[in-house]
């Protein structure tokens, strides 16, 4: 196994270069990452993460790339795949030595080798074992056990062959790492074979992946019935899918209660990476069962008030990419005809027109001794699919 | 020759006034004077007023140490000619003479407030609507309590909350004793507990609208109105137990001290229109007895959303135009 490092190493170090996205007020570099050359005629793919401040702001920054002889020079963008983290750069220069993609997906447990610079150290090669795509997860990520570093991140992940498996994006911790499958660099790469650089509108482009990713993600989960399952006195939505697993807590130990609560909360952990300030694709939902026969029904409506009102959901939008929220309060009738109380607030991406954050909080009325307190937060979705969803959501939220 | 003084303060309110007569009246702080004032800036013999051959009343300066200052605080000097109602000091006392056929001002119907107020001067009406503020605390306080309650808590934190209010009751009637107004001070305490307790009422029902309505601007300008209306009423009370003001007076000066609070808090609220984080609506859950407002479809509500997609459409272009035209 050493032997094949060293060898990978000699081989195809004049094709890894690390890319730098330059900041041109300060002249220091604001973020790196590495790259790697994918064709003769110059083209080099990295992580999109690597360069995002350079796409969101091209005023304001520049991107460069070093080689292993250090010597520096431009690069530009030709695409990028912000669902997957992925850019296709264009070097101007030809590459003799240049990554082939791998044409097939390797076997489980076979030896990989990140490739990468790491805290800006130097190239490094990361031995590893392929485990497959991650099964509980929306967006396919291959599960690699080797450490991927910072500054790793857009690096390739190679076979024995020298040939590129998969891109390197992220760390969960010790020895886990996540590799973008390479069918989808082909994708990028066949999509823009024929394309020069300057000639896509990137953040067009960007604004379209969302819709179109979220439109994917929503599909699948507002195609099939909700599974339910009871959470006190009301029904919920259980896992909705396997991308959207569900954790439950309750109050039962606690000492002095004076009233029973259980808790119910699905979401899907995977959001896409925009810019600094701006990450999408979060959604979650959860369920809060209230009930006590000690407290008197004003109390319980104030308890109820501050459970309602709790805040919900992180916030991953800057004050400059997104709209205030603009709310409304209803009294709602939900499918079965049960009164809902509800508050919506909707907020407008200023950069993705037609993409919105959305979040809902109700609490289910008649009953005062118990209630059932719903949420969801969903970021970056359409009006349509937060129509769709919401209509689900009045469907499936009900007294038992 | 018959002459009236009056003795009055610099606000022209009389403290005490004598009828005189005699061909001349002597003031000073010997008891041999026919007008006697207690004051160690008073000479024995200090002044004397007699009438002159033309009838016109003079005022004679009898070599006193501090002299006689006319309105205007300049020295009169050994004499000098009086109208009725002209106003010298002596010592430190500002007096006024006046004859007997000097005008007056035209006599006041009783105010029936006044009535209301004196009546209300009692010791038990002001005990009862300091009880009623209380238990009015302690349910608010118990209707919120959702952990253990301990009673000893509420009714301390009740009282103290109570004992602290006193303060507005003690204020006007330290204030009517500044400004010469007789003192009715339990009859302050039964005003500001009965708007207390007016003003928890209208909270409640703020409450319900909430509840019922929503957090929606109509509830809001209504509430902030409604608040308005009971400040002015709450100042007015105050200064017709603390001053001598007319109730034309009182009610122009709290219209202008209440626009004069709600637009500094409206300026001191100001933000620069940063992006908040988090929504800042607040909905209110009150027992479900209390529902008043009916509700409405999937449907309905699907297209009152349309409303807020678009106005978030809106200001998010807003917001990029602004940023365009700042670069």
């Amino acid at each position: 196994m050493a032997q094949d490092a060293n060898e990978l190493f000699t081989t195809f170090s004049p094709a890894l270069v690390q890319i730098k996205s330059i900041n041109l007020e300060s002249g220091q570099k604001s973020s790196i990452g590495t790259g790697f050359f994918i064709s003769k005629d110059g083209n080099l793919v990295t992580n999109y993460h690597v360069i995002s401040s350079f796409v969101q702001s091209p005023e304001k920054y520049k991107l460069e790339y070093v080689d292993d002889q250090q010597g520096t020079y431009s690069v530009k963008v030709i695409a990028v795949d912000v669902i997957n983290d992925l850019a296709l750069l264009s070097s101007g220069t030809n590459s003799d030595v240049f990554f082939k993609l791998s044409e097939q997906e390797p076997e489980k447990g076979a030896d990989l080798f990140a490739l990468g610079n790491p805290h800006d150290l130097g190239m490094i090669v990361v031995p590893g074992t392929y485990n497959g795509i991650q099964l509980k997860s929306f967006y396919q990520r291959i599960h690699f056990t080797g450490s991927i570093n910072p500054g790793m991140s857009g690096g390739p992940t190679v076979n024995h062959a020298g040939n590129v498996v998969g891109i390197n994006v992220a760390t969960a911790g010790n020895q886990i790492g996540f590799l973008v499958p390479v069918e989808r660099l082909w994708l990028l790469v066949n999509k823009y074979k024929n394309v020069k650089t300057a000639e896509v509108d990137l953040l067009a482009d960007i604004g379209e992946q969302l819709i179109a990713n979220q439109t994917d993600l929503y599909q699948q989960l507002l195609a099939s019935d909700w599974p339910t399952t009871s959470l006190g006195g009301a029904i919920v939505p259980n896992e909705m899918s396997t991308f959207m697993p569900c954790w439950g807590d309750s109050n039962q130990d606690q000492e002095k209660k004076q009233y029973n609560q259980a808790t119910s909360n699905c979401r899907l952990e995977e959001s896409i990476y925009i810019s600094d300030s701006l990450r999408t694709g979060f959604a979650q939902i959860g369920f809060n069962w209230i009930e006590s026969d000690k407290l008197n029904t004003m109390q319980l409506s104030h308890l109820y008030t501050l459970n309602l009102n709790a805040r919900y959901g992180h916030n991953n939008a800057g004050r400059d990419d997104v709209s205030d929220f603009q709310c409304n309060e209803n009294i709602l009738e939900n499918a079965v005809g049960n009164t809902v109380k509800g508050l919506m607030c909707i907020r407008a991406y200023r950069q993705y027109a037609g993409l919105f954050d959305v979040r809902f909080t109700s609490l289910l009325l008649e009953k005062d001794d118990q209630t059932l307190i719903g949420k969801y937060f969903l970021q970056g979705v359409t009006k349509q699919t937060a129509n769709a969803f919401y209509a689900k959501f009045m469907e499936n939220v009900q007294w038992k | 020759m018959e002459i009236i003084i009056e003795l009055i303060t610099r606000n022209n309110k009389v403290k005490s006034f004598q009828k005189l007569s005699g061909d001349s009246i002597k003031i000073g702080r010997s008891y041999e004077n026919d007008f006697i004032l207690q004051d160690e800036h008073i000479s024995p013999h200090h002044a004397e007023i007699v009438q002159a051959e033309n009838g016109s009343l003079v005022l004679i300066d009898k070599c006193s140490v501090n002299g006689i200052r006319d309105n205007k605080n300049k020295d009169v000097g050994a004499q000098v000619n009086l109208k009725s109602g002209d106003v010298v000091t002596i010592g430190k006392h500002l007096i006024r003479i006046v004859l007997p056929h000097h005008p007056i001002a035209k006599t006041k119907k009783l105010n029936p407030l006044e009535d209301i107020a004196s009546h209300a001067n009692q010791w038990y009406l002001a005990l009862f609507a300091a009880l009623v503020f209380f238990s009015s605390m302690l349910v608010k306080s118990y209707f919120s309590a959702i952990d253990d309650i301990i009673w000893t808590k509420l009714f301390a934190t009740a009282l103290l909350v109570t004992i602290g209010l006193m303060l507005f009751p003690l204020l006007i009637a330290l204030s009517a004793r500044v400004f010469k107004k007789d003192v009715k001070f339990f009859t302050a305490v039964v005003f500001s507990f009965t708007m207390f307790v007016a003003w928890q009422i209208t909270a409640g029902l703020g409450q319900l609208l909430l509840f019922n309505w929503g957090d929606s601007g109509l509830v809001n300008l209504g509430a902030d109105l409604v608040e308005f209306v009971m400040m002015v009423l709450f100042f007015c009370g105050c200064f017709y137990l603390a001053s001598n003001m007319s109730l034309k007076r009182i009610s122009i000066v709290s219209c202008s001290l209440v626009v004069s609070i709600a637009a500094l808090f409206y300026f001191s609220s100001q933000d620069d229109g940063a992006v908040q984080p988090y929504p800042m609506s607040y909905a209110v859950v009150l027992p479900s007895g209390m529902l008043l407002n009916s509700a409405i479809s999937t449907e309905q509500s699907v297209d009152q959303f349309d409303a807020l997609f678009d106005s978030a459409l809106t200001e998010a272009k807003q917001r990029n135009k602004e940023a365009d035209e700042h670069e």
